[in-house]
């Protein structure tokens, strides 16, 4: 009975789904526009709208491929700290005398191998996602303690601020990074093998290993992008803010995954979509933007944000 | 069509708790674009505790008396990322002045560039970004002259001669290390018979401080004073002593504690006799001389050596720092601090 219910989830109904939903999520996201330029003049200005794009780049580029951890079935908390660890070991290395552009191959790197780390433990020795993740959230968080003793990394030549404040063809880079990025992640996911099977695992693994197909090096993969990507937030996050903190991407685990289950995705996989994240990633940028321009006390930014993410789950009853 | 109706109702309960949420504002927002009023940003660390609450009203007194409209907000958490996405949200309404406690003194460097180019003053409150463009620091005093303070306060104390241990929130934070420091030389110079054993680390951590006091008390038998550096360390201190007085590990009164102190983390140990005297300052005061400031530099008013800030006092300026200075809290007006 349950197993034809998912076969039919997963064959007639998730295009229908997956287009209603995400025209619910234009529908909000215009509605929440349409409701801010009335409450404040400077809303519909280009400058506030570059802001909004900017503010949303670094959740952006972790939501990539937490949608595809997500619709795997999986899930990955340790990405904030990936993001710190990714930060303060470019400001390490650079202070050290290695060169800036080397050091950010080794931030990106190192927070490749943490993304790794999560994919050994969980695809090669079956162990629980969550679990893993909680325990690298904390150990790696402990690290970028230690290397910074807790104090600000700054200082960095002029060329590096590029990534995070440049403009290239009238845009923003970060912007544009993160939309290329979104664009193949969604080539990926709709073309490819990769894609296919990470729909496949979050609705049934066990069918998805007796057909042959590597589910250790899918799972794997998605664990290795997530901690990659979050290593490329946490360089752009430098160069925007051009310090690295201790605590930089903390907390930022939640957003993400808000922005992805705002945006459909099932949070026990098998459903989702990249289009739905990236709309959900544009509502939360627009209504923490919006209400900050209004005035509004981030206390109760937190509640709205809330209740936006209970609705969103709340359609996830099955 | 369920899912539709849901979003919808979603869509009007967000639109309701915005509706209610901006009544309680000091600024509505959709009135800050009228010129002749002028608009400022105040932005503590963080939203929640005691201390930034007690600073809001400060600030919401301020521009009632000073008729301005003022936006008190920051994140949720101590996070540098999301305090600069607010500023630059702020920015972006066009307001006069903006007063930011930092979270990353290195981070807000190009935000002030681009808020200072748009015209829009800058001035830091309670934590200095020195590296940056601001235009001025309020704060109660430099943290050479808290040291200071804490010693002559100390030295008082336990006459002028014997062991003392200094508790700090951490070891390497500049706003520690450069308190100590002052307070050594100040000590070196006065009062060469006062030796400080050791200088113990809780990193902000209540109940490691409490640790590190007992383990102090009981490795230096004849030790006469402790010194916190920081908020979390006095009444910790004072906890210790207390539970080393009654198992009979020290006399009553052996031990004297200062420094400086949240009044309502100590009240209890100024009342029952633990702790004679404190350093503090007051948050609405400060709160109120950063939106008096502000208001000031707006209007292109000058910036003199003294400034006679009602409800605040007289506060002194020292090139970039406005300084509203410190008090002394004891058990009789320890009960006047609501922070």
């Amino acid at each position: 009975m349950i197993l034809a219910k998912q076969s039919e989830s997963m064959t007639k109904r998730v295009p229908n789904w997956k287009l209603n939903n995400n025209i619910i999520l234009t529908v909000l996201l215009i509605g929440l526009c349409i409701y801010f330029s009335t409450q404040s003049p400077y809303f519909f200005t280009q400058i506030n709208i570059y802001n909004i794009l900017i503010q949303v780049t670094t959740i952006g580029i972790i939501a990539i491929p937490m949608t595809y951890v997500i619709i795997s079935g999986a899930m990955d908390l340790s990405v904030g700290s990936i993001l710190g660890l990714s930060a303060v070991t470019l400001g390490f290395s650079y202070q050290s005398g290695v060169d800036i552009w080397m050091s950010v191959v080794i931030a990106l790197v190192v927070a490749a191998l943490a993304g790794a780390l999560n994919g050994l433990l969980i695809a090669k020795y079956n162990m629980q996602a969550i679990v893993v993740t909680i325990g690298t959230l904390v150990l790696l968080r402990g690290v970028v303690y230690v290397i910074t003793e807790g104090k600000p990394i700054s200082g960095y030549p002029d060329a590096f601020y590029f990534l995070g404040q440049g403009t290239l063809f009238g845009l923003p880079f970060n912007v544009l990074f993160t939309i290329l990025f979104f664009i193949l992640g969604f080539i990926v996911m709709r073309k490819t093998r990769i894609g296919k099977y990470t729909y496949a695992l979050g609705n049934n693994e066990e069918t998805v290993r007796y057909s042959g197909i590597n589910v250790v090096k899918v799972r794997f993969v998605t664990f290795l992008m997530s901690g990659l990507s979050a290593g490329m937030a946490g360089v752009f996050y430098v160069s925007r803010y051009s310090s690295a903190q201790a605590n930089a991407g903390e907390g930022i685990e939640l957003d993400v995954i808000t922005a992805v289950l705002i945006g459909g995705t099932h949070i026990f996989g098998g459903r989702g979509s990249l289009v739905g994240t990236f709309l959900g990633v544009l509502v939360i940028g627009a209504l923490r933007n919006g209400l900050n321009l209004m005035g509004v006390s981030v206390l109760y930014q937190t509640v709205i944000l809330g209740v936006l993410i209970l609705i969103a789950v709340s359609r996830q009853n099955k | 069509m369920k899912t539709i109706l849901k979003w919808i109702s979603g869509l009007a309960i967000v639109i309701g708790l915005v509706g209610c949420s901006t009544q309680g504002q000091t600024d509505p927002g959709n009135t800050s674009d009228e010129s002749a009023t002028k608009s400022f940003f105040v932005n503590p660390k963080s939203i929640g505790p005691a201390y930034w609450s007690a600073a809001e009203k400060g600030v919401e007194q301020a521009s009632e008396d000073l008729d301005v409209n003022v936006t008190f907000n920051a994140p949720s958490t101590t996070n540098s990322a999301e305090q600069i996405n607010m500023i630059q949200d702020m920015l972006t309404r066009q307001i006069d002045g903006m007063g930011i406690a930092p979270n990353d003194p290195e981070a807000v460097g190009s935000i002030f560039d681009t808020a200072l180019d748009q015209g829009v003053e800058v001035v830091t409150w309670d934590s200095d970004a020195p590296d940056t463009n601001r235009m001025y620091y309020l704060a109660a005093a430099t943290d050479a002259e808290l040291g200071t303070q804490f010693a002559e306060m100390i030295a008082e104390q336990i006459g002028g001669e014997g062991k003392i241990a200094f508790m700090v929130a951490s070891l390497s934070a500049q706003n520690q290390t450069a308190k100590v420091e002052a307070a050594e030389k100040y000590l070196k110079e006065n009062h060469p018979n006062i030796e400080v054993v050791t200088t113990v680390s809780s990193s902000d951590d209540q109940q490691k401080a409490y640790e590190n006091a007992q383990n102090v008390i009981s490795s230096y038998p004849d030790l006469k004073g402790l010194v916190g550096f920081a908020g979390a360390e006095a009444p910790a201190a004072a906890q210790a002593v207390q539970k080393a007085v009654k198992d009979g590990d020290i006399d009553e009164g052996q031990i004297a504690i200062t420094g400086f102190a949240v009044p309502s983390l100590v009240a209890e140990y100024l009342e029952g006799g633990t702790i004679d005297e404190l350093v503090t300052w007051d948050p609405t005061k400060l709160g109120y001389a950063t939106v008096y400031t502000l208001n000031k530099l707006a209007n292109d008013e000058e910036i003199g050596e003294e400034m006679e800030i009602p409800s605040v006092g007289t506060v002194t300026v020292y090139g970039s720092n406005i300084l509203i200075g410190t008090e002394v809290i004891t058990k009789d007006n320890v009960s006047d601090f609501d922070f």
